[in-house]
């Protein structure tokens, strides 16, 4: 029988955010920090945490209370869904939702990750990958959100990220110069993915001189937010942007933490310039709260909903309309796949013949690597041979991929960086297994509780 | 020599017999055990692997609808007509796009003590 554990969470506290100062440590004023810790007065000590730690943020010996260094953890969770005695806690935003939640005057808006709609139903004691979307859309709308499906801002993602990599095929390796392509010119190759927050801070940390490599677009997310308070308000919804909370519900911890940069309130920023707002508002952020699958399915707990007795039928709307390539966003290979979906079709004028590129799905593999033909319909067929590789899971194979790129800097021209192995699907907001996530566990003759 | 002391021979403490059987016992310890943690890798897996099997699922659900490709989504096409622009044009570099990186590892120096 698989059960999942209870992962106890704490709300942010008032010095979350950080004091006035402008940098402090590897954190910029407003950064939410401490977002993944350790309860010091349960951890054993075993050291499976350290393991799996991407960034060897975590200090301690075998038998002695482990702690993170703050300044190193990028939040990714991976310690916390693979800790054997369920001591790692999560920063948690259920309560300020909830509250959201009975203010009639606020839209809350849920935003639900692709990889949230095959692991919620584990948390009602459904089966690993059950498919739930429809049911999924069901209870949020009874829980008092409104529907804008993520797998739509994903979309969104493999457009802009789609151009900007043909933008940059196009100067750099056809030699193509023109002032469209100009700001292109200081993004060399290999191109790196963007979506994944915990890589890009892992980047920023430890591999600065990488920052021109990664994709300016933001992650789906983080398109999400300024799309559901610009666009969406205007357009879909009729309502003042300002009245707007969007809620995130993503399998990833990371996101937290991606939420509060302060650079991401392009929707203040743009509405304020538009003048669709007045100009003495006080800033607000695109995304508003992050709530992990676990979160999500407390929240539901607490309202009385299980999203497994919902109905299935659920009307085509607007804001949920996505496409494959959006929802294989939650699979390591996934982004890779989707955007080369698009640029072939761009590239060649025509679409793919098989759309499922399965050399470039991380399955087993813990560094893919492929080389896609794609035929250039403007240079009367030529092939262009795309050389594109997928990381799955940081903690062992961005080392392996960085010495591959300083060795031959041609080598790729795309890569992919997932930083928890499998993809989002195994990120560390998703439900914990107390069999299988655990290395230890299943050893035991008795079930653990912690 | 009542109180003499006479070494054992190696042979008597542990003869080969006894070599062959702790070898024995040792070896089958280190299979089972080795075998126990490949079949915990492979449980692990396996849950992760259910779980991108879904999302495949959802995939062929959507190329069946002809939704494979994001360029095919009528919503993203209203979205960009609606606020007058295109990938990568200027409303969309502004929404979409973000140029604020920084590079951490000089942020950590910026926060040092010097006592």
């Amino acid at each position: 029988m698989l059960s999942v554990y209870k992962i106890n969470t704490f709300p942010p506290s008032a010095n979350s955010r950080g004091g006035e100062a402008e940098f402090e440590g590897t954190y910029r004023k407003g950064e939410l920090r401490g977002i993944i810790t350790i309860n010091q007065d349960n951890c054993v000590g075993c050291d499976t945490c350290r393991s799996f730690c991407p960034t060897d943020a975590i200090e301690g010996s075998l038998g002695i209370a482990h702690r993170i260094d703050q300044n190193l953890c990028v939040a990714c969770g991976q310690c916390l869904i693979n800790c054997p005695f369920a001591v790692i806690e999560q920063m948690s935003f259920v309560d300020e939702v909830m509250a959201k939640l009975e203010d009639k005057k606020t839209f809350v808006v849920a935003h639900p990750s692709p990889a949230v709609r095959v692991s919620l139903a584990e948390e009602f004691g459904g089966k690993p990958g059950e498919l739930t979307i429809n049911k999924m859309y069901n209870a949020l709308e009874m829980a008092g959100f409104n529907m804008y499906d993520v797998n739509f801002a994903a979309d969104h993602t493999i457009l802009e990220e789609g151009t900007e990599l043909i933008k940059k095929i196009k100067y750099w390796l056809l030699g193509e110069r023109s002032p469209d392509l100009e700001h292109v010119s200081h993004h060399p190759f290999p191109h790196f993915t963007s979506c994944c927050p915990a890589w890009v801070r892992n980047a920023e940390i430890f591999h600065p001189e990488l920052i021109p490599h990664i994709s300016g677009a933001k992650s789906p997310i983080q398109m999400g937010g300024p799309l559901a308070k610009t666009w969406a308000a205007k357009f879909v919804w009729n309502k003042d942007p300002r009245d707007i909370y969007v809620a995130t519900v993503t399998p990833c911890t990371a996101k937290i933490y991606e939420a509060s940069r302060p650079e991401f309130n392009s929707a203040y920023q743009y509405l304020k310039e538009t003048g669709e707002i007045p100009a003495d508002t006080k800033s607000f952020p695109d995304i508003d709260a992050t709530l992990t699958a676990r979160d999500i399915a407390e929240i539901f707990r607490k309202k009385g909903i299980n999203p497994l007795e919902m109905s299935d039928e659920y009307p085509e709307k607007t804001m949920n309309v996505y496409t494959g390539a959006g929802t294989i966003f939650g699979n390591s290979g996934g982004v890779m796949e989707a955007a080369l979906r698009t640029a072939y079709f761009l590239l060649s004028g025509q679409e793919l013949r098989d759309p499922e590129l399965t050399p470039v799905r991380g399955y087993d593999k813990d560094l893919t690597e492929a080389v896609i033909p794609i035929p250039l319909k403007d240079y009367g067929g030529k092939t262009l041979e795309l050389k594109v590789a997928v990381v799955n899971g940081a903690s062992r194979n961005l080392g392996t991929i960085l010495k591959h790129i300083t060795k031959d800097s041609n080598r790729y021209h795309f890569i992919e960086v997932m930083n928890c192995p499998g993809g989002c699907v195994n990120g560390g907001g998703q439900p914990v297994h107390a069999m299988g996530t655990s290395w230890l566990h299943p050893l035991l003759p008795l079930p653990l509780k912690a | 020599m009542k109180f003499q002391y006479i070494e054992k021979p190696v042979g008597k403490i542990f003869s080969r017999r006894d070599f062959l059987k702790a070898g024995g016992v040792m070896t089958a310890v280190v299979a089972m055990t080795g075998y126990a943690i490949t079949d915990i890798i492979k449980r692990r897996k396996s849950y992760i692997a259910m779980r991108q099997e879904g999302l495949y699922k959802d995939d062929k659900r959507c190329q069946n609808l002809k939704l494979t490709s994001s360029h095919q989504n009528p919503s993203c096409a209203k979205s960009y007509e609606d606020l007058k622009t295109e990938p990568m044009g200027e409303i969309a570099e502004k929404l979409l796009h973000t140029n604020a990186y920084f590079d951490r590892k000089n942020l950590i120096l910026q926060g040092a003590n010097h006592a």
